[in-house]
């Protein structure tokens, strides 16, 4: 979702054991997980928002929530083969209208079932704006990638004092489709030890709420995800969901292997993990290693981000080793809208406004659902419908 | 060191004159047969290489003059070359270099040709370039501009050169005097006369107006070609194809390109794009039935990378030549975008072109693994094959 940042792991320990974890109900065991991977076509899908929508309050809201688009946008996805969209939710939507939200998202469930996606839902979010605001949404800054995005639940939610809303949020939620097959897993945090997406505006209203000059501390931040993280997994499982829980890691410093130095919150993801996720945004090598790291865990792996072909990540030379390990694959992007993702990272530094960057960074299709390299949407819709023969053939199901 | 060797040609000349009719465009003697092409592309391994400046050279002044000419670091980077099994380089000179000192930039080259043959490289050299700075100067040369892509790099000849044709006979000269002295010379690979010859130019330069530059190239390019040919080279001649949809024998080819492909003795071309444009490039230059070289490809961040470029050209059996070796001077790991913004407080995030450090490290090892693995198959072959 983010450049990877170098950063000195100051007071960032190392090799720490996972904090316990009480659920309610139990992490699966590797053969369920693996039991309900081998009942899943080779799974294929974007991380989508609707095209009109700047960010995840935008998408969801009561006044521009947009099924006519997702209904259109999803069938794009159904017309290249994808079988899973990885879609973002807010705490903050709960909070403004848990009925609402609930039925939105139904509304949603249901256009996706249409047109045989099922999505995973992501939970939590630790990516750009640290100031979440309900209402209307600010429009994109010309020639920046994802300026809008805002976290889950943000600087002022992590803080202690806000626990008992996130519980709410995450049992109200799973609570609700945690039997619903249409859904296909919980991401519950994506990111969430990611240290960047402070903003530098001190001006920014939430900045201004926070009383922390805009800049909310990031050992602070890390801090309480860590004590959150293994409660939102706990929390989900209370609401004893057929769907599989996972959180992904993402920093392609660390070694993830299960002999590897991880970092405390990967550990929590790590050992909590139904199936497990991860981003690589790297040339296919370093997909590969990533890889081969994870493999030990004996567990599904999903990538649920990768594709930024100004970085080395496409989906010609991705897609084959999800095919070869067996992975599934979420690149980031789908159609080209208001979170401008087809405007490289460096666009925070240097927006594309005089001149479009040289390539589409993420992103698949325009608007109008030409796809913006016809090569890409033919290679998938081939490994799709190979995927879907094989799948038939062994299963005797279509999806 | 082997002395320079030249070669008597007037024999060769006297027969050309007596046997053909002339007009500006027409060589001495003719253009290669698509069989002379195949059978000379059947005598080589697999091409590959890269287009080559040392590091520590801004542009083809700062490579070639006396001053900064150095084969200590020509001889480290070619090492690096070979290591990987690349066949060939291409290597540009200048027009200014002929004209500032005939004697020493012969010797130099003869010293970069013994370089290379050490290394099992041989070179395609490069006479003209229609490239960057269209205002060439000799002398000591400017530093680069930072964070920029090949910000110093000269056309040949250039803005002035081009409109004054009075002087043209110094580029006949030069033609002359440098095929005639190495056209027999079996370290060399194949001439490009003219790199990208109706490139408007690029940069940040006031730039001659396009459609009076393709005018004058497209009469200065015949005479180049004829030029090259009338020193009877062992060596096939090229210009590349760069741009342009179609350049199919059925396209709309402009003058420029017209001359390119029909004085070409092995056709050449450029592809910077993503592998299908590539392999549609190859099919829609099928048609000319002579051997194919990629002169310049790999733009990592354009699609163009040598992990899917590779095995399409394989799959053809065209050379391939990509451009960028080692990061050096010329700055070609800078993006194009570059001459609009600068890399200065961040680098990009990818190496455009180029791939060692200059320590030869190199940027990406699946690269160069790559490479090695691929030009180990090639050899095999072509052992096999002899």
């Amino acid at each position: 979702m983010k450049p990877m940042k170098f950063f000195i792991a100051t007071g960032f320990a190392l090799t720490v054991l996972a904090p316990a974890v009480h659920a309610e109900t139990a992490r699966w065991s590797p053969e369920k997980a693996n039991a309900w991977y081998a009942q899943q076509r080779w799974l294929v899908g974007s991380n989508y928002i609707n095209s009109s929508a700047i960010n995840q309050l935008e998408m969801w809201q009561a006044d521009t929530f947009n099924p006519a688009e997702i209904d259109r946008e999803l069938g794009y996805a159904e017309g290249i083969g994808m079988n899973t969209m990885r879609v973002f939710l807010h705490d903050q939507l709960w909070a403004q209208d848990p009925e609402g939200f609930k039925k939105r998202i139904d509304t949603f469930l249901d256009i996706a079932a249409k047109h045989h996606i099922k999505p995973m839902l992501v939970l939590f979010d630790s990516c750009w704006d640290p100031y979440p605001r309900l209402g209307t949404q600010p429009a994109p800054i010309p020639g920046v990638h994802n300026s809008g995005w805002v976290q889950s639940p943000g600087a002022i939610g992590l803080r202690e004092e806000n626990t008992a809303n996130l519980k709410a949020y995450v049992e109200g939620i799973v609570g609700a489709f945690g039997k619903d097959e249409r859904i296909l897993a919980w991401d519950l945090w994506n990111e969430p030890d990611n240290r960047d997406g402070q903003t530098s505006d001190w001006t920014h209203e939430g900045a201004i709420q926070a009383k922390d000059g805009g800049r909310s501390d990031q050992d602070t931040k890390v801090a309480n995800v860590d004590r959150l993280l293994p409660q939102v997994f706990a929390w989900a499982r209370s609401q004893d969901p057929i769907q599989p829980l996972t959180s992904g890691v993402w920093l392609t410093a660390n070694d993830w292997s299960p002999n590897g130095k991880r970092s405390v919150t990967e550990a929590i993801q790590l050992d909590n993990s139904d199936v497990i996720s991860f981003h690589s945004y790297e040339w296919p090598e370093g997909l590969e290693k990533r890889i081969k790291m994870l493999q030990p865990y004996g567990r599904p792996l999903l990538l649920t981000e990768y594709m930024a072909r100004g970085n080395g990540s496409t989906f010609d030379s991705s897609l084959p080793l999800g095919v070869k390990y067996k992975v599934a694959m979420i690149n980031w992007g789908f159609v080209l809208g208001k979170s401008q993702t087809n405007m490289p990272w460096d666009s925070w530094q240097r927006p594309y406004t005089a001149n479009p960057p040289t390539l589409w960074f993420h992103d698949i299709f325009y608007a109008d659902g030409q796809p913006y390299r016809k090569a890409e949407t033919d290679q998938i819709r081939d490994l799709t419908a190979k995927a879907a023969a094989e799948f038939t053939a062994k299963s005797g199901k279509t999806q | 060191m082997k002395p320079i060797k030249f070669f008597l040609v007037a024999g060769t000349m006297a027969l050309a004159l007596s046997t053909q009719s002339f007009s500006p465009a027409q060589a001495e003697t003719q253009r290669w047969t698509a069989e002379k092409a195949h059978v000379w592309y059947g005598q080589q391994r697999w091409l590959v290489g890269s287009n080559f400046m040392p590091a520590d050279a801004i542009n083809q002044f700062e490579m070639w003059q006396a001053d900064t000419f150095n084969p200590a670091e020509i001889d480290r980077e070619l090492g690096y070359a070979e290591g990987l099994g690349m066949n060939t380089m291409r290597v540009f000179l200048h027009d200014q270099l002929w004209a500032q000192d005939s004697e020493g930039f012969k010797k130099r080259i003869n010293t970069f040709l013994e370089i290379a043959d050490k290394h099992h490289i041989r070179p395609m050299f490069v006479l003209f370039d229609s490239c960057w700075d269209p205002n060439p100067v000799p002398g000591k040369q400017h530093p680069p501009i930072p964070g920029t892509h090949n910000s110093g790099w000269v056309q040949s000849p250039g803005t002035a050169g081009l409109l004054d044709e009075a002087g043209w006979p110094k580029y006949e000269a030069y033609v002359k005097g440098i095929v005639g002295a190495f056209g027999k010379d079996k370290r060399i690979l194949a001439w490009d006369v003219w790199n990208e010859p109706d490139n408007g130019g690029g940069g940040n330069y006031r730039q001659l107006d396009e459609q009076v530059k393709i005018a004058q190239v497209a009469k200065l390019l015949p005479q180049v070609f004829a030029w090259t040919r009338s020193q009877d080279p062992i060596q096939p001649l090229t210009a590349g194809l760069w741009h342009n949809d179609d350049w199919s024998p059925t396209g709309k080819l402009n003058a420029v390109e017209r001359i390119q492909v029909e004085e070409s003795d092995i056709i050449t071309f450029h592809n910077y794009d993503w592998p299908e444009i590539l392999e549609a490039r190859i099919k829609s230059l099928q048609p000319y039935g002579r051997p194919m070289i990629l002169t310049e490809y790999m733009a990592r961040g354009n699609g163009s990378t040598f992990d899917s470029a590779l095995p399409v050209a394989y799959k053809y059996n065209v050379g391939v030549i990509n451009w960028g070796f080692v990061a050096g001077k010329s700055q070609t790991n800078m993006p194009w975008d570059s001459w609009q913004r600068p890399y200065t407080h961040n680098p990009p995030t990818l190496w455009f072109h180029d791939i060692f450090y200059v320590d030869g490290t190199p940027y990406r090892a699946a690269e160069t693994d790559q490479i090695k693995t691929m030009t180990a198959e090639a050899e095999k072959a072509f052992k096999k094959r002899r």
